[in-house]
């Protein structure tokens, strides 16, 4: 729901787009079964960049070592052993007498002076290491339903088993869910029931971040060089007593760990149980109003458990460490109404009148022990120290009282507004309280006289809204007060520390929103449309002002920032096909949207790669900008600003200068299109989603790019075209083997690239059997579908994932995935 | 009748239900992580607690432990070993290509300046604290002396050395408080730091208790054992020397074994230290496990060979290199395994910041540069090191530019590891250099006053604060 008027009503928590959640209750009668099962495989949905497979990342460095050497008049065979030696001793680690562990090839000498292959030389392994990393995914998803009752109670239950499998190793997820809906009408005028949800979760995921233990971060920058298992001489795996491989630690990427190994002896489990409970009341009375009152009570627990085993990677030095989080998440909330509807003539009129309490309370401890005697236990009290204990609580309160007036003549005037007034308990003192409103009415000039005469035309119907909603996301708790955190002990006594400046004036964010809409069907309604323009304007951002770092703080959460988001949206549903067997619908939308920062707290607000300018888009990039590479050296440059502020050309990356000018994050315009086709019991649809304009920045392929910087990390095959003697016209700076400080992966424009792309989310292939041959069979319906998610993805910029970014950003966590499933749905 | 009582009672339920939200005491929250700053100083309990997280601010493993590491690797007889492992830690550091985005130039200033806004808020709290006269003066020592600290610290990275500019660029002296609304000053002048160092520090001296004894606490020994360091970098030889001896008076050298215990607990001659738990969250940027020769922590510091082979066979210190009882255990081509700092037994080892050692070698390298008579002075205190070291029975026959060097050697042997290096270097206008076949994989070559010697004031910083935009260090973009 994007209408202004529509969202007012349901506050601050409808800042971003409201979901409205119907609850499922049962109907009279006969009790209804129904019963669904879906099965699915999952993989990555974009492959990744192209990199070096062993052989080529040895002859990279094997390569510009014989250059070197050549260059230092070493004849060609002599400075083809001094090469291999160079890169034996640059990326291979020292193994148990004299040996080297992960040289790939069953030889010292792999390479000749030709460059090619010594004779007899061979790998004796290649490590694909996104391969060993990553699995096929398979998910399970069972649901079971009931429901009936009589009139005056009536009642839905239903169960649910979801099972998955994760495409990257140590992912899996398993829920049990259960619901309960029940609803009695002790007579006519009065009712109560009471909805309750139950679910149970079981989750692993891998370590995430930057660190080795990540799969994801570890398969992207190890070079296919490394081992997965500890090899002997002649390159066959070893074997430990129980006759299973041993995986290899050794490597220089990530010292110590190997994710595939890790997999098997940490752990990174969060168990989750939520229970939700919403008995209410509803009162009839004077004919046209009704009271509700609902107390509900949202209840989650989680158990993480995490643990770093003591052979290897994190937790070898405090000889194995285990954490324990034990978090509950309470939520009680009282939600009365009172609702008024009353229909005279042609007026139609709806009241509502609302109250709202909510309450969340949070509760997390902590627990944290070191010094595990052997593999395989993971509690805590199998650890020798209990290294930390902690707890904390957080409170966050809302207090709303709200009303809103729907009237509409005749079905052709339509008029609503709503006010509401919206307290949380982290703003200031006096600052609490915001109030809220909105209006809205459509004029369905179709159904006017004056327009009968036109009868392609089938409806038309204008509409306007102006609404205020307040948004409270992005800020702690107890964000307007000063603070001094604990927590901050040393030498076992416990201490305080400054920790967030008090700000008495903190407020509501004010979101405002203008829609102005055109709605139209002709052609029989088989060509249906709307267009419209909007803007959302943002008064009073929570927005963080950078400050000084000599103040002890680094920023203040402030209202100091406005910006707004206008745009048009435009969206056309057409059936081209309608017959009794056979139809055709296509629908189309596309919206555009241009933001601009109105208000900042100072002239310029840099956060890392962006720049916030008044005037101009909030995501923007700033970066140092690539010139590209000095044609006699190989080099990369960067601009900087001279002494009179002229732009000028600098290969030493710390003098680069941040720039803007680079486009934004945001894409130009975005939509999707829809086509779907029955025929006769059968179902087809395709849903496209694309995105056109907007940057996104490669992180990994910057990492991929590393030209000798960064030794053992894995490299993109476009390091192959580095710029040579030889290749002076390549746009890849020079490799350098060692004492690499050119920089040229640094962060720069060289790697924003654009973020176009068109994407096949969803085609699905349905079948519904006949309802006679299903009544025949005692059914009341059979549905069979199959469906591919993300099949297909068309990007401008290869190797990277453009759904995957976070501010354009490119991250290390589990990839997209694109997914084939099948299901089926009987009810009886 | 009947049904009109019924929806009375109903409606009644209905409203007792909702009027949970309706008290205006609804919306006050307190937290529980956390004190209103308004009632920090409110108590004596309090007050003490807000000293104590200033010590935690040091522990922060980005800052102290960090910059004690970064000199160190920034010093040349230290190395990383190469590889992209190590989660880039020092890499930048070591091959002297920060930039002005780049981590420990942002952490050393940010956390710097944060340990500096809390002592300040001694300045304007404790004149109206509920405390003694006594105890108030002693609160404003010890804050003073930890503000001096950190701000020796900041300006030893962030500008040209003492002796080399004292009318450069500085850091911002922010002696008081800071509202988000204040506009802070331009960097000050060197010189002018270094006053308000001295200042402080020389208030300290004068007015902390002599009840305050642990070693992990600012003591007046641990004060005038900063004046004696600073009074060095400053190159006032006379008055570093006068320190040294007062600071050391107390705390004697341990003996020769007391070397080889892993630093890992105070021994007899340390003067101040950071206490280091198990509990405490340094994330294991700590000395110890960057120079761990097993692999257990970060492992990654080595030292050059020329460095391992200054040793004398006979040097006790040379022990600080067995591993496994081999002494001198090599990496690969890349310098040699050090065993001085013990992770082994606990990844939560002390940190000493000042001991005795570093008093005699203050005093020995002041005197000899006052040279002349001080020299006999300058031997007497080189030979308590070289004694205790087992390298020398007698005081050094050498005088002049070569008993400096002599001393200059002695120290970069003894005190290795502990924070001193690069700091040396540029306050001796010594250039930064590195020798090639040794060890090393980036060589470099920096004359007295490079750019390269001095860091970037932070982007992040520049971006907040139009004042020092103009004002940040050649040779890095702003």
């Amino acid at each position: 729901m994007k209408d202004a008027s529509a969202a007012a009503i349901y506050g601050s928590r409808a800042a971003n787009g409201v979901v409205l959640i119907t609850t499922k209750q049962g109907k009279a009668g006969k009790t209804r079964f129904t019963a669904s099962i879906t099965g699915g495989v999952a993989s990555q949905a974009v492959d990744k960049h192209e990199v070096l497979n062993a052989q080529e990342y040895f002859k990279t460095y094997f390569d510009a070592y014989y250059a070197q050497r050549l260059a230092a008049n070493l004849a060609p065979d002599a400075a083809a052993t001094a090469a291999n030696a160079l890169v034996i001793a640059r990326l291979t680690q020292a193994g148990a007498g004299g040996t080297r562990v992960n040289n790939p090839f069953n030889t010292l000498n792999p390479f000749t002076s030709s460059g090619a292959l010594a004779p007899g030389a061979s790998l004796l392994y290649d490590t694909n290491w996104r391969d060993e990393v990553l699995r096929q995914g398979v998910t399970k998803d069972v649901n079971v339903s009931a429901s009936g009752g009589s009139e005056k109670l009536k009642y839905y239950v239903s169960g649910g088993y979801f099972d998955q499998k994760g495409i990257v190793i140590g992912s899996d997820f398993k829920r049990y869910s259960g619901k309960f809906n029940l609803n009695n009408a002790v007579n006519d005028f009065f009712s109560f029931g009471i909805n309750n949800t139950l679910s149970n979760s079981t989750q692993n995921t891998p370590a995430g971040a930057g660190g080795g233990a990540n799969p994801v971060r570890f398969a992207d920058i190890a070079a296919n060089i490394y081992s997965l298992y500890v090899r002997d001489a002649s390159g066959a795996p070893v074997l430990d007593v129980n006759g299973n491989k041993v995986y290899s630690y050794v490597n220089p990427v990530s010292p110590d760990f190997n994710p595939v190994g890790l997999n098997e002896l940490d752990q990174y489990l969060t168990k989750l149980t939520r229970i939700t409970s919403s008995p209410y009341a509803e009162v009839r009375f004077l004919k046209d109003f009704t009271a509700k009152s609902t107390v509900s009570l949202d209840y989650t627990a989680v158990r993480e458990n995490q643990f770093y085993n003591v052979l290897h990677g994190n937790g070898v030095a405090p000889k194995g460490r285990a954490y324990r989080y034990a978090k509950e998440d309470i939520t009680t909330t009282f939600l009365n109404t009172l609702n008024y509807n009353k229909s005279v003539g042609k007026h139609n009129v709806n009241v509502l009148l609302g109250q709202e309490a909510y309450k969340n309370k949070y509760d997390n401890i902590t627990a944290h022990a070191t010094g595990f005697g052997f593999p395989g236990q993971t509690e805590l009290v199998s650890a020798s120290t209990p290294a930390g204990a902690s707890s904390s609580y957080t409170e966050a309160r809302f207090s709303s009282y709200f009303s809103r007036l729907n009237y509409d003549f005749d079905g052709k005037y339509f008029l609503s507004g709503s006010f509401r007034r919206d307290g949380y308990s982290a703003f200031g003192p006096a600052n609490k309280y915001g109030n809220f409103w909105s209006v809205g009415g459509a004029w369905r000039i179709g159904q006017e006289n004056f327009m009968k005469s036109l009868t392609f035309l089938d409806d038309l119907k204008l509409r306007a809204s102006y609404g205020v909603t307040g948004n409270n996301s992005g800020i702690n708790r107890y964000q307007a007060q000063g603070l001094y955190g604990l927590g901050y002990s040393y030498e076992g006594v416990a201490g305080i520390t400054y920790t967030q400046l008090a700000y008495d004036q903190l407020q509501w964010e004010k979101n405002k929103t203008l829609d102005i809409g055109l709605e139209f069907a002709v052609l029989n309604r088989r060509l249906t449309g709307e267009i419209a323009y909007f803007k959302r304007g943002s008064d009073g951002l929570l927005f963080g002002k950078p400050l000084s770092r000599t103040t002890g703080f680094s920023t203040l959460v402030t209202n100091l920032a406005s910006m707004d988001n206008e745009g048009v949206e435009v969206a056309i549903n057409a059936t081209p096909v309608r017959t009794t067997d056979f139809s055709w619908n296509i629908a189309f939308n596309i919206t555009k949207i241009k933001n601009t920062v109105k208000k900042l707290t100072q002239a310029e607000v840099v956060t890392g790669t962006k720049v916030y300018r008044v005037g101009e888009d909030i995501n923007q990039w700033y970066l140092r900008e690539y010139v590209g590479v000095d044609k006699t050296d190989g080099r990369p440059m960067w601009y900087k600003n001279d002494a009179s502020g002229n732009k000028v050309t600098t290969k030493v990356y710390s003098e680069a200068k941040q720039y803007a000018g680079h486009g934004s994050a945001s894409p130009k315009y975005f939509g999707g299109f829809n086509n779907t086709l029955n025929y006769k019991d059968f179902d087809f649809s395709v849903f496209t989603y694309f995105s056109v304009g907007g940057k996104v920045y490669d992180n990994l392929y910057a990492a991929l790019m590393h030209n000798g910087i960064s030794p053992g990390q894995q490299m993109s095959k476009d390091v192959l075209n580095a710029w040579s003697a030889t290749n002076n016209t390549s746009d890849v700076p020079r490799f350098l083997p060692a004492g690499n400080t050119d920089l040229s992966n640094s962060s720069s424009s060289r790697f924003l690239f654009s973020g176009t792309y068109m994407r096949v989310k969803n085609v699905t292939l349905g079948y519904t059997l006949n309802k006679d041959w299903a009544s025949k069979a005692k059914l009341s319906n059979v549905r069979l579908f199959i469906m591919a998610e993300n099949p297909l993805t068309f990007a401008r910029h290869k190797g990277f994932d453009p759904e995957a970014t976070v501010a354009g950003l490119s991250d290390n966590d589990i990839p997209n995935v694109k997914t084939f499933s099948a299901g089926l749905t009987v009810g009886f | 009748m009947k049904k009109i009582n019924k929806i009375a009672i109903y409606s009644a339920i209905i409203f007792l239900a909702g009027l949970g939200g309706c008290k205006k005491e609804f919306l006050e929250v307190t937290p529980t992580t956390a004190i209103n700053s308004k009632e920090a100083f409110s108590s004596p309990e309090k007050i003490a607690a807000a000293l104590t997280g200033i010590y935690d601010i040091a522990t922060l493993g980005d800052y102290k432990y960090n910059m004690i590491l970064n000199s160190d690797i920034k010093g040349g007889d230290v190395l990383l070993v190469s590889g992209a492992g190590n989660y880039n830690r020092f890499v930048n550091g070591y091959q002297f290509i920060e930039n002005a985005s780049s981590t420990e130039p942002s952490n050393y200033w940010t956390l710097g300046y944060r340990l500096i806004a809390n002592a300040n808020q001694f300045e304007l709290n404790i004149p109206t604290a509920p405390l003694t006269d006594a105890q108030k003066t002693a609160y404003l020592a010890e804050t003073r002396a930890l503000r001096a600290e950190a701000y020796f610290w900041l300006i030893q990275w962030y500008a040209k050395p003492y002796t080399l500019d004292p009318e450069a660029l500085g850091v911002p002296l922010v002696l008081a408080p800071l509202g988000p609304d204040d506009v802070t000053g331009p960097r000050a002048k060197v010189k002018e730091v270094y006053a308000a160092i001295l200042a402080d520090l020389l208030y300290a001296e004068t007015n902390l208790p002599a009840s305050k004894t642990s070693v992990y606490r600012i003591t007046k020994g641990a004060i005038q054992g900063f004046l004696a360091r600073v009074y060095l970098t400053m190159g006032k030889y006379p008055e570093a020397s006068k320190y040294a001896k007062l600071a050391r008076a107390g705390k004697p050298l341990g003996n020769a074994a007391s070397l080889l215990a892993g630093f890992r607990a105070p021994s007899s001659e340390w003067i101040y230290a950071l206490n280091s738990r198990t509990d405490d969250n340094s994330g294991f940027i700590t000395v110890n496990s960057f120079y761990d020769p097993f692999d257990i922590g970060y492992s990654s510091f080595r030292v050059n060979d020329n460095f391992f082979n200054s040793f004398a066979a006979n040097d006790v210190r040379r022990d600080q290199f067995k591993i496994d009882g081999v002494v001198g255990v090599k990496s690969g081509t890349e310098g040699y395994f050090i065993n001085k700092f013990d992770f082994n037994t606990s990844p939560a080892q002390d940190q000493v910041i000042i001991r005795s050692s570093e008093m005699y070698l203050i005093e020995a390298e002041a005197e000899a540069r006052i040279g002349g008579a001080n020299e006999t002075a300058a031997k007497a205190a080189l030979l308590a090191i070289q004694a205790r070291a087992g390298v020398a029975t007698a005081p050094s026959t050498n005088t002049g530019a070569a008993l400096i060097a002599e001393i200059m050697t002695e120290r970069g042997k003894e005190l290795f590891g502990e924070g001193h290096k690069f700091l040396d270097l540029l306050r001796t206008k010594t250039p930064v250099t590195r020798a090639t076949g040794v060890g090393h994989w980036a060589i470099v070559n920096f004359q007295p006053g490079d750019n390269k010697l001095v860091f970037p004031l932070p982007l992040s910083e520049l971006n907040a604060n139009p004042v020092l935009k103009p004002q940040q260090n050649p040779g890095y973009s702003n």
